[in-house]
């Protein structure tokens, strides 16, 4: 390839177009995914996969980019007060549902009024509805391209929810529902409608020919999302093994989340290619403060000390991304110097820690489990690390449904754990710092940091929000209170027939702009 | 004989009764919350209390089970908790896909083993015999994992004549269909050959040593003859129990397979099902198999009479 601009400038005008540049209209890409999708009402009843599908369906005001920026998708732009608490949109004029009718405002307020109505069980109604710190008052629509959202304070968060993966606030035609208020089809705005959902085999989507894109490169969720494949199969495949002979056989064309040792076998396929990228999510070991061992901060500490975090991260994502102390990605315009001040690996100090906390030799206990990414691999390098300060550590092996009803009930002593991602640093830490008596599940009891997470959602002014973040970090490595490892790495692995397909910190697979080779 | 079925059909009830109880108990018993499934890492911890509550799993368990056993008397399956699916329709569009798969593979199985056992009982210890069992043996050994994905790796990629991943119902497009079928029937006929194949061996071999078989012999009947006429019949009822047993716990689902050759069957549901602690779901699933089980050891047993008339129901 490195050769082709010399080969083009020798044969001038003769040499014909580099084939692999030209987008190719049509065909049928087929995608992996390891469970089938829930359903088709985004954030109602979700997990990845079934938010992966439906964002190539719907679209939200708002969008992140590759360098997880809010930019304007169904909105062309926005204004916020001077007071920081009312956001007027004005809407694009030329996008059309899949229906054919046009967007308004009105489609807009109706949405939002579904998503939020309790009644319908929206994984994220907590981030409007006030019981966090935000509440939208209102939602106004003075005229068709315009809607106003009233906000009860100012928020420096109120556009990352809206552009948020996992609750997309998706802008859907009323249609979508039956006259009882029942879902009965995805109407939404994107680059691709539904077309078969055949369960427990594929959900299929087909090109929407009266796409209008927004403007801007594509980037992200944001920007120009073009369909040039007719269709798009999502193909429900659960035995990784399975997938893995599919993109060698060309029967698929990409395969999301694999993991170090699928990533090792497909890197020797001639036609399959692995791509790597840091992501948002991130490995944790939780530290229980409950614990009677672990409530002891020097023996947290210990533990801290006798860890090597940059060669777990390194040994586990096959030197991709090193140590990661904060409790948000490494991608984040927030992780600065101060973020990337952790805990050295330190045997002396461990030992004296040990010594101070009286340990008297007891096995610890770290819980894990296989389902998701490297749990299971950073528990036994952890154990490991334990044993060679003097730390013996027992592994307990858990279904991935026990593992997570423990972390929700505060029932392990130390657990390796990971969460998925999130982007702005306040919603990281309000999966982590709370109050204890609310739920066990928030592994940092400590009312400071807690309210400072409520400054840093209010507050708009990036240098502000910077040094709230700063703090808080240095007050979570100085109580350890969870040991936060490293982002995870997005790997996605492409039969090369696929062209331009690209992987991106939010890790999330889109289908536009790519092309099949015929 | 009609009388011997009533008697059984109830008789099964009290064992469908026991079955319900133990299936609502243990998947109870083993620890992790559906709820907590549902709200994964990301939503609100606060919901979960509620969504307990809107699934009814805060009430205690025989409150539980007193609703759901009064549902399921109605024809009610509930819903998945899942995805809100109706779980008996679920259920049994699941199990037409395993069916397909598993009648298919039993009577290629049936075929290919009963002439094969009773030809390798007719040579006993000589080297047909020999080769016949050797040869099952060892594909009865492997793991039927390593044989689909082996599968795979050959007609899939290497020769690319076969679609790895996938699924077409052949009612909807034989000729694709059957394309989708092969592997998976190929993996569970040589998991499931060796068993039939043995039992067919063995009580032929068993026949072979009765005098009416020395008498047909010395009426001068030719030995296919014999063993057609004389030794199948009454080597076959044996078998027709092991066939009944092998139909019954492959309905149940053939998980492995399924999984390997992404065929949606009830395997996959059941796997699905618990690692989501969609209680429902697996509830409803084992009901189902236990009746399947019940239906298909009556069958075989109301059979028998036809090949082994001194049995008498």
């Amino acid at each position: 390839m490195k050769h082709l601009p010399i080969v083009a400038a020798l044969f001038g005008a003769l040499a014909a177009p580099t084939f692999a540049d030209t987008p190719r209209m049509g065909g049928t890409a087929k995608v992996a995914l390891g469970a089938d999708i829930l359903g088709t009402q985004p954030g109602v009843v979700r997990e990845s996969g079934t938010d992966t599908v439906l964002h190539h369906i719907f679209e939200g005001l708002v969008a992140y980019d590759a360098t997880l920026e809010v930019q304007p998708m169904l909105a062309e732009s926005w204004e916020i007060s001077d007071d920081g608490k009312t956001y007027t949109f004005t809407l694009r004029d030329d996008v059309t549902f899949h229906n054919g009718q046009p967007l308004t405002s009105a489609d807009v307020k109706w949405s939002w009024e579904r998503w939020l109505d309790a009644e319908l069980g929206w994984g994220c109604t907590h981030w409007y509805d006030g019981s966090e710190a935000l509440k939208i008052e209102a939602i106004e629509t003075p005229d068709d391209t315009t809607v106003v959202f009233r906000l009860n304070i100012p928020s420096g968060l109120f556009l990352a929810q809206m552009s948020n993966f996992q609750c997309l606030p998706a802008i859907a035609h009323p249609d979508s529902v039956d006259a009882d208020g029942n879902w009965v089809a995805p109407i939404g705005t994107g680059p691709f409608t539904l077309g078969e959902w055949e369960k427990g085999v594929s959900v299929t989507l087909n090109k929407n020919p009266d796409y209008a894109p927004a403007s801007g490169e594509k980037s992200g969720y944001a920007g120009q999302r073009i369909a040039y494949l007719d269709s798009v199969e999502f193909m429900v495949v659960p035995e990784p093994a399975t997938a893995m002979a599919g993109l060698r056989a060309g029967d698929l064309h990409l395969m999301v989340n694999i993991g170090p040792l699928e990533e090792t076998e497909l890197g020797r396929a001639a036609n399959v290619e692995v791509l790597t990228g840091p992501g948002l999510e991130w490995s944790t070991l939780l530290v229980n403060v409950h614990d009677p061992v672990m409530k002891d901060l020097d023996m947290r500490l210990a533990v801290a000390h006798a860890i090597d975090f940059e060669a777990l991260a390194k040994a586990t994502t096959r030197g991709a991304v090193g140590y990661n102390p904060a409790s948000y990605s490494g991608q984040s315009v927030y992780h600065t110097d101060v973020q990337k001040t952790g805990y050295t690996r330190d045997l002396d100090k461990a030992a004296e820690l040990l010594e101070r906390a009286g340990y008297d030799g007891t096995p610890l206990k770290i819980q894990t489990s296989k389902r998701y990414g490297n749990m299971f691999q950073n528990a036994v390098i952890i154990q490991s690390m334990l044993a060679e300060a003097g730390i013996e550590a027992e592994l307990e092996v858990l279904e991935w449904p026990a593992h997570l009803d423990n972390y929700f009930q505060g029932k392990f002593q130390l657990s390796s754990f990971g969460y998925s991602a999130r982007t702005d640093p306040v919603m990281n830490y309000w999966s982590v710092v709370g109050p204890h008596e609310e739920s066990p599940a928030y592994q940092w009891n400590n009312e400071d940091a807690y309210g400072m997470t409520f400054e840093a959602a209010a507050e708009t002014d990036p240098a502000k929000r910077q040094e709230i973040f700063d703090k808080i970090h240095t007050m979570m490595i100085e109580e350890a209170p969870t040991l936060n490892l490293y982002d995870e790495v997005n790997a996605a692995a492409i039969n090369t027939a696929l062209n331009n397909y690209e992987i991106w910190p939010g890790g999330k697979p889109r289908l536009w702009g790519v092309w099949l080779e015929e | 004989m009609f009388r011997y079925t009533i008697f059984r059909v109830l008789a099964a009830f009290p064992t469908l009764l026991l079955v319900t109880i133990l299936v609502f108990l243990f998947i109870r018993l083993v620890p992790g919350d559906p709820a907590a499934v549902l709200v994964g890492d990301i939503q609100n911890i606060g919901r979960l209390e509620e969504i307990r509550a809107r699934l009814g799993l805060d009430r205690s368990v025989p409150e539980q089970f007193v609703i759901w056993l009064g549902n399921i008397l109605q024809g009610d399956f509930g819903v998945s908790i899942l995805n809100g699916a109706p779980v008996l329709d679920t259920i049994l569009s699941r199990f037409a896909v395993t069916a397909q798969v598993i009648f298919v593979a039993v009577t290629v199985s049936t075929l290919i083993a009963i002439p094969a056992g009773m030809i390798a009982a007719w040579k006993q210890n000589r080297w047909a015999d020999n080769l016949i069992v050797v040869t099952t043996i060892a594909a009865m050994s492997v793991p039927s994992f390593w044989i689909g994905l082996t599968l795979i790796l050959i007609f899939g990629i290497e020769l690319g004549w076969l679609p790895s991943v996938g699924y077409v119902s052949p009612l909807e497009d034989f000729s694709r269909g059957v394309m989708y079928l092969i592997m998976p029937v190929t993996a569970l006929v040589m998991g499931e050959i060796g068993g039939v194949l043995r039992m067919a061996r063995a009580s032929t071999i068993e026949v072979m040593r009765r005098e009416y078989i020395t008498h047909a012999r010395s009426k001068g009947l030719s030995e296919g003859v014999v063993l057609a006429r004389h030794a199948f019949p009454n080597a076959f009822a044996p078998t027709l129990t092991i066939l009944g047993m092998i139909i019954g716990s492959l309905l149940g689902g053939a998980a492995v397979i399924e999984t390997v050759f992404t065929l949606p069957g009830l395997g996959r549901l059941t796997i699905d099902a618990i690692s989501s602690r969609d209680y429902p779901m697996v509830q409803g699933i084992l009901l189902v198999v236990a009746v399947i089980y019940v239906v298909v050891n009556l069958i075989t047993d109301l059979l028998y009479p036809i090949f082994d008339p001194r049995v008498k129901l």
